[in-house]
């Protein structure tokens, strides 16, 4: 016990002493300039005592004043304040409603903090992708700013969403699943056949650092409910149209607020999972895959890229299936400014996706195939004799066994798997080749360009 | 009359028994291009406390040398033993019962009505000088202050204060009727950080490696191994209250290129 003070005497005194001394000053009037000697006293204890004269007023010893004040002023201040320094520039004026605490920014459940401890990416390959601006800064709501504000996103039977709109509604969308209690890196579950409601959902999810978990309508309950249990998610949400809400699903409509609120304050990080690729497999295991931003953006530009497409095109969506290759897809076009269409009387492009992985994306004239998975994105594109190159960054090989498996390395590979480590252990080989389980033919290999076919036997 | 106003155990006398005189001495603040730095660099370059020191050091030499009485140079420092953040003597009271500066609605801050914000220096001497008197005016609140509050019930230095460690009330008459200053959050925002003994008990704290290693390799503690290695003052300061002050940074004897304007221009004539 120093100075006699225990921990009681702490709590007892503590605040009183703290009040009394200088940390809390008032002053009424001006008494010593007005040289009011009588004044000044009276106010004296309002502006602060010292320790000698704390302790006459509390029967504390001087030793003990000091002492008590000292730890509770410890206990009082909080550190990092001086970062709201830190965040002026000149003549900036400090404003509390505009400031955020940094820490506050990456505040994360314990499920959230889970799932990226869940993620791996070799550090070599990001280093590659990096240097070699295949994955950026870029996140979905950067392509939404980017585009024509008053063109058309997202066309259906029902309505046209102008980029504008879309993300008016993602922003509000946001609103409603932070009030919902989501944050950054929580899973956000979407129990939404493709359509708007799902795009917009990808996208409010990102707002706020949050993962979104497409759920195909067409699992069975029991599927659904192994795979939100296996991926922690803070909230399933289901049509809006879809009459009785499922227990613990929240409409969609639900969770667009009525007014466009402030865009919510995050850290959005293009480094950060934004999706999840979940499925059943044998022995009711959940697989489920984590894909980033920088995944899914650079797997966008990757398509984009060889898709040229005009400022009118519009990719008719509705034949595809939910899942991570579809919302890509989505991503491509937005990247190219166009819209995605679920009415294919005015679609240019329709787009379908086949048992064997590619995504057919044709128009009048031309036809593109591009495969990939669900958990590495879109990787290969065909050429016009329907054999397969690796799209920019990706590297494949074909393992040297009977099964002639492609092994694929590339920025838009997942991050690992969830909780299951056997499907990690079972993914990738010794040397960080991701392993697609899909039997390939080389047809011709020259230089650093390597020819496939007969893709999964198609 | 300073230890008629001296809290008990910080008059003059304490440090010299017969101290007959208190010289004061002010500064001037930061240049008008220091004002428009970003904050963090205030912090650094804002203060003028290495020059009043300097001359408050030469004065009390001199006051020696050339006029035979003893002198003392006032020191700046806090006594930690006495309470929080409490001064030796109060460099503040000796200005203002000088009338060297007025307590300000910005925490006592005093305030100049032509130089604004200075740095004070206190010299004690035994040599006997007339004193000089208080301010007949306090300068603050400005008018465009009291307007500021008469709309928004904030004033200027209120408003902005990223702690809002200050409140208070005016009267009608715009003079001020009581001004509220939680030093404790000022302190806290200027000087509870690049602080070794709270980086130690974070450090021994710490949940995991991570967190411990940052807390002693992180960005505030590179800052503070830094300053304590380079010998670069360590004592940082907030000038937020007093970069929105109108008598800080308006006033014509703190605008050094207001001041400088007639010698440049004498000189531009000179040269032509």
């Amino acid at each position: 016990m120093p100075y006699g003070v225990s921990e009681q005497m702490i709590d007892t005194y503590g605040e009183l002493i703290f009040d009394l001394s200088l940390n809390k000053q008032t002053r009424r009037g001006d008494p010593i300039r007005n040289l009011d000697h009588k004044a000044w006293l009276e106010q004296r204890e309002a502006t602060g005592l010292n320790d000698p004269e704390i302790a006459v007023k509390t029967g504390l010893a001087v030793e003990q004043v000091t002492f008590i004040r000292n730890i509770t002023e410890r206990r009082v201040f909080r550190l990092n304040q001086y970062r709201k320094l830190y965040r002026l520039g000149g003549g900036l004026r400090y404003r509390e409603d505009r400031y955020q605490d940094p820490e506050e920014k990456f505040e994360m459940s314990d499920d959230a903090v889970a799932l990226r401890l869940a993620m791996h990416f070799a550090s070599s390959q990001v280093k590659k992708y990096i240097e070699d601006g295949l994955w950026s800064d870029e996140t979905p709501g950067d392509l939404l700013v980017a585009a024509n504000q008053d063109g058309p996103a997202i066309v259906s039977a029902a309505e046209t969403v102008s980029y504008k709109q879309l993300g008016q509604l993602a922003d509000r969308m946001a609103a409603g699943l932070a009030k919902a209690g989501v944050g950054r890196g929580d899973v956000v579950g979407a129990l939404l056949p493709m359509g708007p409601e799902l795009i917009i959902s990808i996208f409010a999810s990102a707002q706020i650092g949050a993962v979104l978990l497409p759920l195909d309508p067409s699992l069975s309950g029991f599927e659904v409910g192994e795979i939100v249990g296996h991926c922690k998610s803070h909230v399933v949400v289901c049509e809006s149209t879809a009459g009785e809400t499922p227990d613990g699903a929240v409409a969609y409509s639900d969770l667009i607020e009525t007014d466009l609120p402030d865009r919510p304050k995050y850290v959005q990080a293009a480094a950060d999972p934004i999706l999840l690729t979940a499925s059943m497999v044998e022995n009711e295991q959940v697989k489920a895959g984590i894909l980033t931003h920088q995944n899914m953006l650079s797997t966008a530009r990757n398509i984009v890229s060889h898709l040229k497409l005009t400022p009118d095109a519009q990719l008719d969506l509705s034949a595809l299936p939910v899942g991570s290759m579809s919302l890509a897809l989505v991503m491509s076009a937005f990247a190219a400014g166009v819209a995605v269409t679920f009415d294919a009387a005015n679609a240019t492009h329709a787009v379908t996706q086949t048992d064997h992985g590619w995504l057919e994306i044709s128009r009048a004239d031309h036809k593109f195939l591009i495969w990939g998975q669900s958990d590495t994105l879109a990787v290969l594109i065909a050429g016009d004799d329907h054999t397969f190159t690796a799209l920019p960054g990706v590297e494949a090989r074909v393992a040297d066994d009977e099964a002639s498996e492609l092994q694929i390395r590339g920025p838009s590979v997942i991050a690992g798997y969830l909780a299951n480590s056997k499907a990690n252990a079972a993914a990738w080989t010794a040397d960080g080749w991701y392993k697609t389980g899909t039997e390939v033919t080389v047809s011709d290999q020259s230089g650093d360009t390597i020819t496939y076919s007969n893709i999964g036997g198609s | 009359m300073v230890e008629k106003y001296a809290p008990a155990g910080h008059g003059p006398s304490e440090l010299l028994p017969k101290v007959a005189s208190v010289l004061t001495i002010g500064v001037t603040g930061p240049t008008q291009g220091t004002w428009r730095a970003p904050a963090k660099v205030m912090t650094s370059v804002g203060a003028n406390v290495g020059r009043i020191y300097r001359v408050a050091v030469g004065l009390s030499f001199h006051i020696e040398s050339h006029y035979g009485y003893r002198s003392i140079y006032c020191p700046p420092h806090v006594d930690p033993e006495f309470g929080a953040r409490m001064p030796m003597q109060s460099l503040k009271l000796h200005a203002e019962l000088a009338g060297t500066g007025a307590r300000s609605l910005a925490g006592d801050i005093l305030l100049h009505p032509e130089f604004g914000m200075l740095y004070y220096g206190s010299v004690y001497t035994e040599m006997p000088l007339p004193a000089d008197e208080p301010m007949k005016e306090n300068p603050c609140p400005a008018p465009s202050c009291v307007k500021l509050y008469n709309e928004s019930g904030q004033t200027p230095c209120q408003k902005y204060c990223p702690v809002q460690c200050l409140s208070g009330e005016l009267n009608e008459d715009g003079s001020v009727a009581e001004m509220n200053f939680d030093m404790y959050r000022c302190a806290e925002l200027c000087q509870q950080y690049e602080n070794m003994p709270t980086m130690m008990e974070r450090a021994f704290e710490a949940d995991d490696q991570l967190s411990r290693e940052e807390t002693l390799y992180g960005a505030e503690a590179q800052s503070f191994f830094y300053k304590a290695t380079a010998g670069v003052d360590t004592n940082a300061q907030c000038f937020e209250c007093m970069r929105v002050c109108p008598i800080a940074t308006q006033s014509e004897g703190v605008d050094p290129i207001r001041r400088g304007a007639a010698a440049r221009e004498a000189a531009q004539k000179g040269g032509s």
